[in-house]
């Protein structure tokens, strides 16, 4: 049974598994510089 | 199963260096003392906690059993998930309280708030009790990832359950909380923006949210019903529905269908095929009966899960739903007021009566009762655990209340969000009987709709979902075995470079402890620990608040709860029902029987034994501030010019 329903039915444009991720990405790259900077810079401080 | 692309793997590899990476990056924060791998030195503010709150209550089981419960309660499933509600309490309250009395842990705080023997035990119980519970929520999150591995990839189920707690033991390891909370923060990010990518992919999948509501309006009549195993081979079997209210027969079978042991999978699949029509409208048989499944032309298996599907009544909202094996002779009860038709699901206070059926007012209020009061003590929830580090890390009292009740308002927005989802599935699987199919619901949708690329990208999202619960429970868990057991008991004197050193040592031994636990989780034993896991929760449930706003209720009293417990969940689950002495009961009927039975003892013990040494409480009141209570001690602090 999950076998069938696991057939794939894609739905939107494949351009979109590019555009998506990628931006999600950069998102969660840049949140992981900002806390490396703040949290090192602000643990030097003390 | 699923076949990834090259981009599917690119997104994935690329997800797993940096999710990982960003844990290891705070490897110099944290190897600097305990209270920095434990408690990234307590000096967070209150957006850090929050996230890893949400972070580490979304885990790879919590999709699973979200949509299992929506799939078959509708949006009244949600309140299932409604006990999270207590940190909105807690969160000006019990919070509060822990936070200001600085203790690592919960363990450690029965030592602050009690005193002499019965302090020190509770401490070791606790720390004990932690190590285990950690070690197998471990376990059960991790078999839940080798199951969704198993399904998708066809991996045996040890793989998915070690390779990917182990990446997340990597920055634990290195980094300890540090690694935990700055990794929580990103994975949650990645984690929230998945589901909302794949709720939206599931509903525009089923057609939008006017078609769900639509179709929910036209589809027919369903009840999950599972063929007892013990009836007859070929005996002949009659449905019928009435009105819960009048009992006036609405339809009945016009001829018996067949029961058979033989069990024939191919005839089972094509059997749900055709429920599946019924269920939709879209079925081109022509009939005036009111059941349309199982009609004469059917043979159910015994033992299996099937679908009954019935025209919706006018008028009529909650029917009975009964079978007969001797021609309509006796019947028997499959589902007391039940649901009619299908627009209730989008009714998130449908409820079938005061205390019958599936969403009884008693069940709901009883739900309401332990989330609101709850916050009010420390522990009536297992998440109080996870919670209490989080507390400790915050920088201040008012970030740790923050980031409790943020975290949590996120968590609760998250179920609505797979809610949506799950009503999407349901529109188009309606005929599914079994919790295993359904339950999977929304992993499905992703899966299955998902344009290539992104079902890699979905995959590194549930790995975000795994690694901030695996890396949570992993760190929590040699917390209290670093302080509470190997600090407190062990090695008073232990310096902080050598303390480091255990923490590392107890996360390794953590992790391979909850391999071995989740290589035994079986389908019974799990049931068996959630049995225990619940109802713990309900006999220790007041115990835990007293602790709080009472001063008079000591550390032997609280033993007392636990050990009660013990012994009293098992009379009430199982002797007591088994010998007919008092019936089986709905689940919040034995949270009242359980709260007032476990009272019976502890309150004679706590008033049968002296109160705790009272320079100790003024000493933990001073520096907590509870409220509630707390009368003789708040007088003896003022005598003793400490307020």
């Amino acid at each position: 049974m999950m076998s069938f329903i696991l057939a794939n039915t894609r739905i939107g444009s494949p351009v979109l598994g590019i555009i998506l991720p990628a931006l999600i990405f950069c998102i969660s790259f840049l949140l992981t510089v900002y806390l490396l900077r703040h949290f090192m810079k602000q643990n030097k401080d003390h | 199963m699923v076949t990834f692309a090259f981009l599917d793997w690119l997104w994935l590899i690329l997800y797993i260096l940096l999710m990982v990476g960003c844990g290891a990056l705070f490897y110099r924060l944290g190897k600097r003392s305990q209270s920095d791998f434990f408690l990234a030195g307590r000096g967070l503010p209150w957006w850090l906690p929050a996230s890893s709150v949400y972070a580490t209550h979304t885990a790879t089981d919590t999709p699973i059993w979200v949509a299992g419960v929506v799939y078959k309660y509708g949006l009244s499933g949600l309140w299932y998930a409604f006990f999270a509600a207590w940190c909105a309490i807690s969160a000006f309250v019990s919070t509060r309280i822990f936070r200001r009395s600085l203790a690592y842990s919960q363990a450690e705080w029965q030592s602050l708030r009690f005193s002499g023997l019965g302090a020190e035990m509770l401490r070791g119980w606790v720390a004990g009790w932690q190590v285990f519970m950690n070690m197998f929520i471990l376990g059960w999150v991790g078999i839940a990832m080798g199951k969704l591995c198993n399904m998708l990839f066809g991996w045996d189920l040890w793989i998915g359950l070690v390779i990917f707690t182990s990446i997340g033991a990597i920055y634990v390891l290195m980094a300890g909380y540090w690694g935990v909370v700055m990794a929580d923060f990103q994975q949650g990010v990645i984690a929230l923006l998945v589901i909302i990518i794949v709720s939206i992919w599931g509903v525009m999948a089923a057609g939008g949210p006017q078609t769900i509501i639509d179709k929910l309006k036209t589809y027919n009549s369903t009840c999950e019903w599972r063929v007892p195993a013990d009836t007859q081979d070929g005996a002949q079997g009659l449905l019928r529905i009435s009105d819960s209210g009048t009992s006036e027969v609405l339809g009945a079978s016009a001829l018996p269908f067949t029961f058979s042991n033989a069990f024939d999978e191919a005839r089972y699949v094509e059997t749900a095929d055709g429920v599946k029509k019924y269920v939709q409208n879209t079925h081109e048989s022509e009939t005036n009966s009111l059941i349309l499944f199982p009609s004469d032309a059917d043979v159910l298996y015994t033992g299996r899960d099937y679908t009954i599907v019935w025209k919706a009544s006018e008028g009529k909202r909650l029917v009975n739903v009964e079978y007969s094996t001797d021609n309509g002779a006796t019947w028997i009860m499959i589902d007391e007021n039940h649901q009619n038709g299908q627009r209730w699901r989008i009714n998130p206070l449908s409820f079938t009566g005061s205390f019958k059926g599936q969403f009884p007012v008693a069940w709901f209020v009883t739900m309401l009762f332990i989330a609101l009061l709850g916050g009010f003590g420390m522990g009536t929830n297992i998440d109080w655990y996870t919670e209490a580090q989080r507390i400790q890390s915050a920088k201040s009292v008012r970030d740790a209340s923050y980031s409790i009740w943020a975290g949590t308002a996120l968590v609760l927005v998250r179920n609505s969000i797979w809610a949506a989802a799950i009503l999407g599935f349901f529109i188009l699987f309606p005929h599914l009987a079994s919790s295993a199919e359904y339950e999977m619901g929304w992993y499905v949708v992703g899966f299955k709709y998902l344009p290539i690329g992104m079902v890699g990208f979905l995959f590194a999202g549930i790995l975000a979902i795994h690694l901030s619960t695996v890396s949570t429970h992993i760190n929590l868990g040699a917390m209290y075995a670093t302080r509470d057991f190997y600090h407190h008991y062990v090695n008073p004197k232990a310096s902080e470079n050598r303390l480091v050193v255990v923490g590392r040592l107890s996360t390794f031994i953590i992790l391979i402890g909850s391999f071995i636990f989740g290589t035994i989780i079986g389908e019974e034993i799990t049931q068996w620990l959630i049995f225990a896991l619940w109802i713990m929760a309900a006999g220790i449930w007041l115990p835990n608040i007293l602790q709080v706003i009472w001063w008079r209720f000591n550390s032997w009293g609280y033993l007392s709860s636990w050990i009660a417990n013990l012994g009293l969940s098992w009379l009430v689950v199982w002797i007591l029902p088994r010998f007919g002495i008092i019936p089986e009961l709905p689940d919040y009927m034995q949270f009242w029987l359980l709260i007032v039975l476990n009272a019976l003892i502890y309150l004679p013990v706590t008033f049968l034994t002296k109160p705790e040494d009272m320079d100790h409480l003024v000493s933990y009141y001073v520096m907590s501030r509870p409220i509630g209570f707390w009368g003789p001690v708040r007088r003896e602090a003022i005598k003793q010019g400490l307020l």
